[in-house]
């Protein structure tokens, strides 16, 4: 029966606050919703995403209980107010704040939501609607009504306990529930607690680190008088952790000075041996006058006094260092003696936040570009002009010597790095260092133009693989290459490729190279084709100081560089069924396939 | 926990104490919000499957690992790249855009914006981009290894997958698309929130 169940539903969303409920229950999941990445992201960023998620559900279960549980809705309207609020900090700014809006807008209207019937002024309703139904666990039991006559609520002038049954009182409206007070004062003392302890907190832990105990023994370490000078100084929660340390005796001495000093240190320190519970000071409240009395006969004072417990007077030196030493300990320079520090050395400023990093500029790294040497010097013998084979892999030759004429490249600033090769023979198959793991698929890297200097062939290295096998590929280091066009093509576990290119005519830049390839293809100096593969290396010992290439090829196992500048770099994805979005560049993205 | 009414129930507000209920909550938020965008506190941001357009005039990264990856998003799987960078510094000031989505009413945008003379501080942000154009300049870049022997970053990947690593990184004109933003540790300082109509941009 359709009336049958609004009818229900009426009734059973006015017998509980439901707007509130629900205004909660939209707060958690709005703030649930924001933080929702694949899991194992939220892992790996720590526990940074999870209390973001747990927030958020906190708030969702409150909402629940507001629904389901009404006899709990004040604890669960004050909890989601709580969780609403820590919610700006730990889970995006409070779901980008809407999510904290509705969780306080939903907490404060389960708070504030009440069956009791309504005052008489709203038209004498409350008279035929008050409800009868106990409100378990939150309110009293009602005294059954008797009718009174002038038209007033019936009902109203039996509540017990603290209900003003005045008519002046009910002709306004207002209610004096205990019960109702008693929510408003939590209320209100729960937001005061958080909003004083959050800053506190807050301020507290970055500007004024905790006294140490290094802090603290220097300063009990201090004779009594100096002390005595220094107290003023001191701030009040060191104070409250350094009095209970100090000796009875010594705080017996100085303890009239101190009185004057801190206007309600209670006079029973020297008695209680120390025994003082931590607490700021101005809350240890005693009167002065009755403290005066014990502590003068507890131990006679001189007011001004070389008189120490032990040992002999120390000598204005060693004063000045303790002085110091307890300056520096607890980085408190007011505590510095007058005239500067006697030792050598600056003291501690005072704490400061965590500077923030400088910025360098940006640095256009200061590589040598290479200068192509003079052709016609070129000691190579006369080959017939052939076609170009690029497939066909070059016959060995003899190591070229150094070409003759060549300036090396460079500015002064910057001189190559020296390559060495490997003393033993390149065709030797030799292990990778500890670390490199190759993965399982090369990618495809080609550059339309590359200079190199100082190119040496390495050998054949051994790489391992996360699946346990290994990989042989060319190992070639290069002092700098100088790129212009440069692709590379990424495949990832997933079928697509991530793609790395940058605009052409902005040239990449790297120093301190070494190249892992399993086939390096160019073709050097424009006239010859060269290909290398792991089964056709390159001869050993081949070392070019300076190679310019073009129509570069490379399946590249893993690339290293000691510095790379990309100008204009761009990153993205593309394959078979992704989304590339918008592209903010106006010159097209190829479209590689793997 | 059902109820046999005998009579209709009445529940009400009561307006007065809900506004009590609501200001003081606010005021705790007022001074958290001021503690926050004076640097003082340190707000977790752990954001996913909504496009994220950020443009960042320079982004320093110590240690940043990075493979591709594909994120499960609610309207299927995207390809993505997900990129880990250590500690990162944002200078220059930050522009992102969120496009947020609402069921029937369409959608908004938020709008975060920093100042740019501010920096910001973020620890171990994981970011999800598909598509990332900037200027490079990376110290100790590894291109091409194994994606579960990153070493820098914080992230391992799949095994067998390629993976870039880099001692660190600095990236300039930096504009892409994020679809996950997750960081351990932000601070910032003066950041303004605006909210916009759908669409709107960096």
């Amino acid at each position: 029966m359709q009336s049958g169940f609004w009818s229900r539903f009426r009734g059973w969303r006015r017998s509980r606050p439901f707007w509130g409920g629900l205004f909660t229950l939209l707060a958690g999941l709005e703030i649930v919703y924001l933080p929702l990445s694949p899991i194992s992201q939220i892992i790996a960023a720590g526990v940074a995403g999870v209390q973001s998620i747990l927030v958020g559900f906190l708030i969702i279960v409150m909402g629940l209980f507001i629904w389901f549980s009404p006899p709990n809705r004040l604890l669960a309207g004050v909890l989601t107010i709580i969780f609403s609020v820590s919610s700006l900090v730990l889970s995006n700014l409070g779901g980008l704040v809407v999510g904290m809006l509705a969780g306080i807008v939903g907490g404060a209207l389960t708070v504030s939501w009440t069956d009791k019937p309504r005052p008489p002024r709203r038209g004498g309703r409350s008279g035929a609607a008050a409800e009868e139904t106990p409100d378990a666990g939150m309110s009293i039991v009602d005294q059954p009504r008797k009718p009174s006559p002038g038209g007033q609520a019936p009902g109203l002038s039996c509540r017990v306990r603290g209900r003003w049954a005045s008519p002046g009182v009910r002709a306004l409206g207002l209610s004096r529930r205990v019960r109702g007070r008693r929510a408003t004062v939590l209320a209100v003392l729960v937001t005061l607690t958080v909003a004083w302890s959050s800053p506190a907190a807050a301020a507290s832990a970055p500007a004024e680190p905790q006294p140490t105990r290094d802090c603290i023994d220097a300063l009990a370490a201090l004779p009594a008088d100096l002390l005595r000078q220094l107290l003023p100084e001191l701030p009040a929660d060191l104070l409250a952790r350094l009095l209970p340390e100090l000796p009875a005796d010594l705080l017996g001495r100085l303890l009239p000075g101190l009185q004057d000093l801190v206007p309600g240190l209670p006079g029973v320190l020297p008695g209680l041996g120390g025994l003082v519970p931590q607490l700021p000071l101005p809350l240890l409240g005693a009167s002065p006058a009755v403290a005066s009395s014990p502590a003068v006969a507890s131990s006679p004072v001189p007011a001004s006094s070389a008189d120490l417990a032990a040992g002999q007077e120390p000598t204005a030196a060693e004063l000045r260092q303790h002085q110091e030493a307890a300056a520096r300990k607890c980085a408190l320079p007011q505590l510095l003696p007058v005239g500067g520090p006697a030792g050598g050395g600056a003291l501690l400023p005072l704490p400061q936040l965590p500077g923030l990093p400088q910025i360098p500029e940006l640095p256009l790294p200061d590589l040598p570009l290479p200068q192509l040497p003079p052709l016609p010097q070129l000691p190579l013998p006369q080959l017939p002009l052939l076609p170009r084979l690029p497939t066909v892999p070059f016959p060995p030759l003899p190591g070229l010597p150094g070409l003759p004429g060549v300036d090396p490249p460079g500015d002064p600033g910057a001189p190559p790095l020296p390559i060495e090769p490997r003393p033993d023979d390149g065709q030797t198959v030799f292990a990778a260092e500890e670390g490199d793991v190759a993965p399982a698929t090369t990618s495809d890297l080609t550059m339309d133009t590359l200079d190199v200097t100082s190119l040496v062939y390495q050998g054949i290295v051994e790489l391992p693989t996360a699946a346990g096998g290994t990989v042989r590929a060319l190992r070639f280091q290069m002092a700098t290459i100088d790129a212009d066009t440069l692709r590379i093509h990424i495949p990832t576990h997933t079928g697509r490729t991530v793609d790395l290119e940058h605009t052409p005519g902005n040239h990449v830049l790297g120093t301190d190279v070494t190249l892992d390839c399993t086939k390096l293809s160019l073709v050097a100096f424009g006239l010859l084709p060269l290909t290398f593969t792991v089964d056709a290396p390159p001869p050993s010992g081949l070392s070019i100081p300076v190679l310019a290439s073009t129509d570069v090829d490379i399946d590249l196992v893993t690339l290293k560089l000691a510095k790379l500048f990309v100008p204009t770099a761009k990153k993205s994805l593309s394959g078979p069924g992704t989304d590339p979005g918008p592209n903010p560049d106006p010159t097209p993205a190829p479209a590689p396939q793997p | 926990m059902s109820q046999a009414f005998a009579v209709e129930p009445d529940g009400h507000t009561r307006w007065g104490r809900f506004v009590l209920a609501f200001l003081l909550p606010m005021v705790a938020v007022v001074v958290i919000a001021w503690s926050l965008l004076s640097g003082v506190l340190a707000a977790t941001l752990a954001v996913g499957g909504i496009p994220i357009e950020l443009k960042v005039p320079q982004l320093q990264g110590q240690g940043l690992g990075a493979f591709g990856n594909s994120a499960p998003l609610i309207d299927g799987d995207k390809q993505v790249a997900t990129a880990g960078i250590g500690e990162a510094t944002i200078s220059g000031g930050l522009c992102a855009a969120l496009e947020v989505p609402v069921p029937i009413l369409g959608g908004f945008t938020i709008m975060l914006n920093t100042p740019a003379d501010q920096q910001i501080t973020a620890k171990s942000m994981v970011l999800d981009v598909t598509q990332l154009k900037g200027n490079l300049d990376a110290t100790n870049i590894v291109i091409g290894r194994d994606s579960s022997a990153l070493t820098q970053g914080g992230l391992k990947g799949p095994a067998g997958s390629n993976g870039i690593q880099s001692d660190s990184v600095v990236l300039t004109d930096v504009e892409g698309i994020a679809y996950s933003l997750s960081a351990s540790s932000l601070k910032v300082q003066g950041m303004t929130i605006d909210l916009a109509g759908q669409g709107a941009g960096c």
